[in-house]
């Protein structure tokens, strides 16, 4: 967790007292000497740091936890790009602060105009939203996922953020005026961009007016119809385009340029540019922090549907109404590689087109290969009317369910089993099936397979095993069929007065869950969900279901109920999914579906239960009662199908697809094939493939597991530098692939790179280094172990004479009078001055001291460059790299260090050079040579260098050096 | 007219034969200051007469999806009045409705060992059919088997309870064997 700073002061300890390296470069003046570098290298005492390095945002090593602290410590901070860093961010991000409103300190987490998103995925990228942040180019929204808010508020509470949700909206078409909307919210623990899931509030302000709330909420509130009232609510008129609307009362325009934006031009409940901000006010501890370790995500579909390959379609049995009990597909199972998809549709087809190529007649019950999705076209079973139900049986056969009563043209009502490879009806397992009440319809709604036993459930009456001489057994509304045998239990009839939608054996066989429209098991009560014992007379097991409407209602049929570890899932109307316990079925809580529907399909896949609805709106967790006030703990985006963590019930919201359905009727079913493939079934004909494309979706959508598993960790991670810099390398993880490698010091991460190795400034005490690999999905591997920086080993290099530094030179034909090469008390002051390199004919001179007669061109330049050392102490090495075109002779304090294509011997003005490289030779060649560190005085140095010409006509001339002094650090 | 036995001693069980297919007859209404429970104030050995109410008022209600609560609740109380309620419930989720009225062509009433008394119906739902909201046919008539074929005139046990001075039907079950004597 955070801490955050004990006084809040700016001010930190880390104001180091430094002490120079004690260098000071040549500087720029050209006349009155040499002036103290602006460049000057500064190494840390340790003794007086705390922390590796300062905070400031202004780098990714420096990141700062919150706008807000980097405002306080640099006072005068300009809005602008960041880089922020909390544990639970872990990775630095770059994030657009305001530092000027209202003291500043605000983070950008949104900004757009219509089309805001529900998802917590967001939409677009970090960068994004950092980068642009007003003008037309920032209409597009753009939002932080809830993921990365949560992290920049390092998990704390949304409720808690004192200056609460900060909105700026433009007030005026061209966007030059804004007001300033203040938010806070009564309830809400992690962030969520679901507005219009009627958040409650704890107070409203407009440029800091207070708004009466009244009955609003984060959905609509405000006490006028224009500017003071904030709708986030979808709205058909305005092409569902979402939210921090205005009310009806400002005028929107549908041009891209308009701030204020409508679908038609002049039309009310403008939806303006507006940007989200917040100001958590975390601060980073100087104490080292826990590093990064190995971290997977939890195990759940990718958010974005596979590609399509093949889909069904039409509706296989469209005589009279359109609805929702009758929809594309509504059901699936898995025989060896083969899934089996079963419901109402008329084609199998392939692609959006349907071309007749791609497109073949095959209602009811298709199957598709589990891998690549392609349609077996040898199974072909023909039935005539809707599949509701399909399960898998052992020795490679399918159960089928549903409201048919004739099967490859024979009489099977309501339930069949097939052969699953050849299609062929199992009579021996194929019992006949009556529903013998007055009202109502036959139909199987549930087949489900524990041990040996088949259970059923549906709107039936009678079985009659299909075996030979079978009598009829009543089994009212549930039944089961020994698998061996086909035998019908007539000892195990839960006798239900209502059909059974669902029927779930449990894990351990002692029971079995059943819900639906039921209110009786012979006389006993079973209001719509009940657990009956498998024994012999199926007694009910005493349980009084919770309801989201009032108990006994005829609205409060339950159309899912699931067994997850110690869990029981009932969901259905209305709009409702609850757990209970499974050893005394307690009521443990749940939610509702806003505007949402009624639960109508689940499946429980290892840790999560995946459950579906006709919604496309939020989950409300923790909403109680079908009665919208606004008690839930928790809104978050449901599109047509959600997942939720078995064991705590948790919402999963990193999983919120985008669906289209037909006339909305959402999921119907669902299931999770051997591959870890979610698929879901109903009306579906939209699926989103990217967060902003769709594709063609044929009645069901598939969804693949993401990427859980974490990278191998990268190895051999060495720490090595300088007093200014440090070089971090390693040995790249095996993994391979999109890798991000995360460099944590003393536990928080300073630097990301997808190579193998980072430099970066040298920090101010002692470091410890670990480093970690993060995959593109977010796995993180293991941290490598730590490597310790000693700052008591590195050195300090200073470039005490750089190749522009400032030199004096002669070009006149005869030699300097005196000892040109020595410091005072020679005097240079007659000479010309320029900065390096000296020289003529290549594009890198500065200064160019050709004469303008080539057979007047003297054989040799003098120059002479200074630089200061106030102090000797600890220099250790220097390095002298010097340009040799065509010849030159270079000097220390008057000591040759240095000759390069010159004769042995002494030197004269009319000495040639034994060479005449090309300036682009001559760059890449440069002589390098270690100097004696003895050479060196205290205060002034002069460097001297004489070029001689190898011949007059030669094309290019150059006379440049650097000098490297290296200090041992302390 | 349905004519009714007089109660019957336990274990004993009486039956009243009814043409096929004819109408039934509601239980006379009750007269005003009587009893609140809607069942109360019938005529004691009016066991067959309740269960004629109860399929009158279920088909009523099958018809509409709208539940009479306090018509249905005259006529049934319990499991059998709940069973009315559901199937109303299923039938509008599905967009269903009944068509057609189910008759009374025999009613057999005993005494079960608990001492429930039970009227052992058979009923003709053959001229019942189910529609959806555009009327097309989801359920023939003649249908028990989901395709329109097999005769419908099944047994139905029904439960009844004395309620204050009347009956009332409580509970609903089948035999295994639920072919009326004499059909197919």
């Amino acid at each position: 967790m955070m801490t955050r700073h004990r006084d809040g002061s700016p001010e930190r300890t880390r104001r180091l007292r430094t002490t120079l390296l004690a260098v000071t470069t040549c500087a720029a003046t050209v006349t009155g000497g040499f002036a103290v570098s602006p460049t000057t290298i500064a190494t840390a005492s340790a003794a007086e740091a705390t922390a590796p390095r300062p905070v400031d945002g202004r780098t990714e090593a420096g990141a700062a936890a919150s706008c807000w602290e980097i405002k306080q410590r640099v006072p005068d901070a300009a809005s602008g790009v960041y880089w922020l860093r909390t544990p639970r961010l872990v990775d630095p991000m770059r994030a657009h602060c305001d530092m000027e409103t209202d003291g500043g300190g605000w983070v950008l987490v949104g900004r757009g105009r219509q089309g805001w998103r529900h998802e917590a995925a967001g939409l677009g990228t970090s960068d994004q939203v950092a980068n642009v942040v007003t003008g037309t180019s920032a209409y597009p929204v753009r939002q932080l996922s809830a993921d990365a808010i949560d992290g920049l508020l390092d998990g704390g509470r949304v409720d808690a953020l004192t200056d609460g949700i900060r909105i700026r909206r433009a007030t005026n078409r061209d966007g030059t005026q804004s007001q300033e909307v203040r938010l806070r919210l009564a309830r809400r623990d992690t962030w969520s961009w679901t507005f219009a899931a009627k958040h409650q509030l704890s107070s409203m302000t407009v440029d800091g007016a207070d708004v009466p709330l009244g009955a609003g909420n984060t959905a609509d509130v405000g006490d006028d119809t224009a500017y003071r009232r904030l709708n986030t609510q979808m709205a058909a008129a305005q092409s569902y385009a979402a939210e921090f609307a205005y009310g009806s009362g400002v005028a929107g325009y549908a041009d891209a340029a308009s701030a204020l934006w409508s679908k038609t031009d002049g039309q009310g409940a403008a939806r303006p540019f507006a940007q989200v901000w917040l100001r958590p006010k975390l601060t980073t501890p100087d104490a080292p922090a826990t590093p990064p370790g190995a971290t997977t995500r939890r195990a759940l579909p990718e958010t974005i549907a596979m590609p399509t390959t093949w889909g069904v379609s039409g509706l296989a049995s469209n005589g009279g109404a359109v609805n929702e009990m009758r929809t594309e597909v509504q059901a699936f199972a898995q025989v060896g590689d083969l899934v089996y998809v079963g419901g109402n549709f008329a084609r199998v087809q392939n692609g959006a087109d349907g071309s007749a190529t791609s497109t073949f007649a095959q209602p009811y019950l298709a199957a598709f290969d589990v891998t690549t999705g392609a349609p077996v076209r040898t199974f072909t079973p023909t039935f005539d009317n809707q599949i509701k139900t399909l399960a898998a049986l052992p020795n490679g056969r399918i159960a089928v369910g549903g409201e048919f009563g004739n099967v490859n043209g024979e009489r099977r009502p309501g339930f069949v089993v097939l052969d699953a490879s050849s299609g062929a009806v199992v009579p021996t397992l194929s019992p006949m099936l009556e529903n013998r009440l007055t009202g109502g319809t036959l139909s199987v709604r549930s087949v489900k397979v524990r041990g040996d036993q088949l259970y059923v459930g549906g709107a039936f009456t009678h079985f009659t095993a299909g075996t030979p001489g079978a009598r009829p057994v009543y089994a009212r509304s549930a039944a089961r069929m020994n698998l061996t045998t086909g035998a019908i239990d007539a000892n195990w009839n839960p006798a239900l007065n209502g059909t059974a939608v669902e029927i779930s054996p449990s894990a351990d066989g002692s029971r079995a869950y059943l819900a639906g429209y039921f209110t009786k098991s012979a006389t006993s009560e079973a209001m719509k969900a009940a657990a009956v014992s498998t024994a012999a007379g199926a007694a009910l097991i005493p349980w009084k279901p919770s309801f989201s409407v009032a108990y006994g209602s005829k609205d409060s049929f339950q159309f899912v109920i699931k067994e997850s570890d110690n869990h029981v899932w009932v969901g259905g109307a209305q709009h409702s999914l609850f757990r209970y316990t499974t050893n005394n079925l307690g009521f443990l809580g749940g939610g509702l579906s806003f505007a949402g529907g009624d639960f109508q399909t689940a499946v429980v896949a290892g840790d999560t239960v995946f459950a579906g609805c006709h919604c496309a709106d939020f989950f409300l967790t923790g909403m109680r009662w079908y009665n919208w006030n606004t008690s839930f703990t928790q809104a978050d985006s449901l599109g047509f199908i959600g997942a939720w963590d078995a064991a705590s019930g948790t919402y999963q919201r990193d999983f919120s697809p985008r669906l289209t359905a037909r006339n909305g009727y959402g999921a119907w079913s669902s299931f999770v094939d051997s591959t870890g493939v979610l698929w879901t079934g109903g009306s579906f004909t939209k699926s989103f493939v990217t967060p902003t494309t769709t594709q063609w979706s044929g009645g069901y959508v598939r969804f693949a597991p993401r990427d859980v598993t974490a990278p191998q960790p990268p190895s051999r991670l060495k720490v090595d530098g300088t007093m200014t810099s440090v070089t971090a390398s390693w040995t790249a993880s095996p993994t391979g692939g999109d890798t991000t490698y995360e460099l944590a010091e003393n536990g928080r991460v300073i630097a990301t790179t997808t190579q193998t190795s980072v430099t970066f400034p040298t920090p101010e005490i002692s470091a410890s280094y670990t480093l970690t690999a993060r995959d593109a999905a977010g796995n993180r591997s293991a941290a490598t172990d730590a490597v310790q920086l000693d700052r008591s080993v590195l050195t300090a290099e200073a470039t005490v004479v750089a190749d522009n530094s400032l030199w004096r030179w002669m070009y006149a034909g005869g030699p300097p009078q005196g000892a040109w090469t020595t410091p005072e008390p020679y005097s240079d002051d007659s000479w010309f001055a320029g900065r390096g390199p000296l020289g003529w004919g290549s594009t890198d001179i500065t200064t160019n001291v050709d004469v303008p007669q080539i057979t007047t061109r003297p054989l040799t330049l003098y120059g002479r460059t200074r630089f200061e050392l106030p102090s000797l102490t600890g220099i250790s090495k220097l390095t002298a790299t010097i340009t040799i075109n065509d010849g030159a002779v270079a000097y220390l304090n008057g000591t040759e260090i240095a000759r390069g294509n010159m004769p042995t011997g002494p030197i004269y003005p009319t000495t040639y050079a034994t060479a005449g490289p090309r300036a682009s030779t001559a760059a890449k060649n440069r002589l390098v040579v270690e100097v004696p560190v003895a050479l060196l005085r205290q205060g002034r140095n002069i460097l001297a260098i004489e070029t001689h010409l190898n011949y007059k006509s030669t094309p290019d001339l150059g006379l440049a050096a650097r000098l490297v002094a290296t200090r041992s650090g302390q | 007219m349905l004519a009714t036995s007089a109660c019957g001693t336990p274990q004993q069980a009486q039956s009243v034969a009814t043409p096929a297919g004819q109408p039934l007859q509601a239980a006379p209404a009750l007269a005003a200051g009587q009893p609140a429970h809607p069942a109360a104030g019938r005529a004691p050995g009016s066991e067959s007469a309740a269960v004629v109410d109860y399929l009158k008022v279920a088909d009523a209600i099958y018809a509409t999806t709208v539940v009479d609560e306090g018509e249905l609740s005259r006529v049934s109380a319990e499991g059998a009045y709940d069973e009315v309620v559901a199937l109303a419930a299923e039938l509008n989720k599905n967009g269903y409705r009944q068509r057609g009225k189910v008759a009374i062509t025999k009613i057999t009433l005993s005494d079960r060992a608990d001492g429930a008394r039970i009227a052992r119906t058979c009923v003709n739902a053959n001229p019942v059919s189910v529609v959806d909201t555009t009327g097309h046919v989801v359920r023939p008539v003649n249908d028990r088997d989901g395709r329109g074929r097999g005769n419908r005139t099944s047994l139905h046990d029904y439960q009844l309870q004395r309620i204050n001075d009347g009956w009332v039907v409580v509970g609903h079950a089948m035999p295994d064997d639920a072919t009326c004597p004499g059909a197919k």
